[in-house]
């Protein structure tokens, strides 16, 4: 998926606003009601509004809870000391980050702190994804789990993983044939073995591990 | 949830505006992330093309400089947006394998693809085979039965993909390895990375979730 469709995604979690408009009546959005607008108190709307309305001066932005610069500076303190993803505080932390500070960086306190801190965050987070994506190929394994990754950093690293795992899993794939063909040629040659008259069995017998180590040759040397 | 209600009939009335926007989102998600084709989601995207048009009606009543007309304006184009995209990624899937495509559709009683997609998918067929078939008779012998099934391309069901549980389910996950399986269970509100063929029964149910 691309970067912006999941900031698309992320302008539909809800955030609060003080409107400098009144308006009295609900707005009937298709996306839910929202309203009634007064000015000067707090509202919740999605992120999309908001920032429509931020645009166009009509409102001023809550700053989120989660969004300071203590919290924050806990958060990596936690993400630095532990083996495995913690919980964020948001699970669309950095777009959510990206968007208010982009425009309304005047509302945001320490907005220049908070940026670095969102930064370092999402940097010990990606390289450590990046590590255990990388032990993860290595085990050659096939599931593991990934609870409190965000979506926007496992999109990070679709266009790797899925290939990388598909080439593996290819190769390990081609690997099985080669021993499942050769076991089953030899199955159905004791089978044939077993039915035919007696006369032939000890031939039969004989020709069995030939072939079996020649078409198990013949494959390797194929593969 | 949800998905219980579109067995019984589709009845549009349930449905909610806003959980509308979020079936949709979800199916949307579902279907960029699958490899393959998923279910239609027609009576959906309909019933969210009727509310569309209907809220444009409605905006023609507002004045100009009601703030009203532009928020309502806005949300519209990102409703347009997530239908447009959602069935944009359809058309190419279809596009992909159109002949397998049908064949399925015509397996599973019809609820593959919507009756728009399926007239496209025909003519898509129609079309493609028309333009082999000028090409494929000026040419003697064997690429002369090249058939259209074989450019289609097949999608690769055992690739990962990224999932969220939504009601906790068990999976068994084959080990190419080692020739065995393992049991995996997938607690609730987990994330996990799995092949796709493992999980797609779940995907249908509305038990997990691609992201």
């Amino acid at each position: 998926m691309d970067p912006t469709e999941i900031e698309f995604i992320a302008e539909g979690e809800h955030i609060s606003i003080i409107p400098s408009f009144s308006i009295e009546s609900v707005i009937h959005l298709i996306s839910g009601d929202f309203g009634p607008f007064r000015a000067g108190f707090p509202q919740i709307v999605p992120l999309w509004l908001a920032v429509y309305l931020k645009q166009r001066r009509s409102c001023q932005i809550i700053q989120p809870d989660w969004m300071n610069v203590e919290l924050l500076e806990e958060k990596k303190e936690e993400e630095k000391n532990s083996r495995y993803f913690t919980k964020m505080p948001s699970k669309h932390y950095m777009e959510i980050s990206n968007i208010l500070l982009d425009v309304s960086c005047d509302d945001i306190q320490f907005s220049n702190e908070i940026r670095t801190i969102i930064k370092d965050i999402w940097d010990i987070r990606i390289s450590k994804l990046r590590t255990s994506v990388d032990a993860f190929i290595k085990m050659g394994g096939r599931h593991a789990q990934l609870t409190h990754l965000t979506q926007l950093e496992i999109n990070s690293i679709r266009p790797l993983l899925p290939d990388a795992f598909n080439a593996l899993q290819k190769l390990n794939k081609r690997d099985v044939v080669d021993h499942e063909d050769s076991a089953l040629i030899t199955d159905t040659f004791s089978m044939s073995a077993r039915n035919e008259p007696s006369t032939s069995q000890t031939f039969q017998q004989d020709s069995v591990d030939i072939t079996a180590s020649l078409s198990g040759s013949q494959q390797s040397g194929l593969g | 949830m949800l998905w219980e209600e579109d067995g019984a009939g589709a009845d549009d009335d349930v449905l909610s505006p806003d959980e509308l926007v979020g079936l949709l989102t979800e199916g949307w998600m579902n279907e960029r992330l699958s490899p393959e084709l998923m279910n239609h989601l027609g009576e959906y995207a309909d019933c969210m093309m009727e509310q569309v048009s209907q809220m444009e009606e409605n905006l023609q009543q507002l004045e100009k400089s009601d703030i009203r007309r532009g928020i309502h304006r806005f949300e519209l184009q990102r409703m347009q947006f997530l239908l447009n995209n959602y069935l944009r990624t359809r058309v190419d899937k279809i596009e992909m394998n159109a002949v397998k495509v049908l064949e399925e559709d015509d397996a599973i009683g019809g609820c593959l693809l919507s009756d728009g997609e399926r007239k496209f998918a025909n003519e898509y067929v129609k079309h493609c085979n028309k333009l082999l078939s000028s090409v494929t008779s000026k040419i003697p012998a064997y690429a002369g039965e090249f058939k259209l099934q074989d450019a289609m391309l097949e999608p690769d069901l055992d690739t990962p993909v990224f999932i969220k549980v939504k009601k906790e389910s068990t999976v068994l996950i084959p080990d190419y390895g080692e020739g065995r399986e393992e049991e995996v269970v997938l607690e609730e509100d987990t994330q996990h990375i799995l092949p796709y063929q493992c999980v797609f029964h779940l995907l249908k149910n509305g038990d997990i979730q691609l992201i």
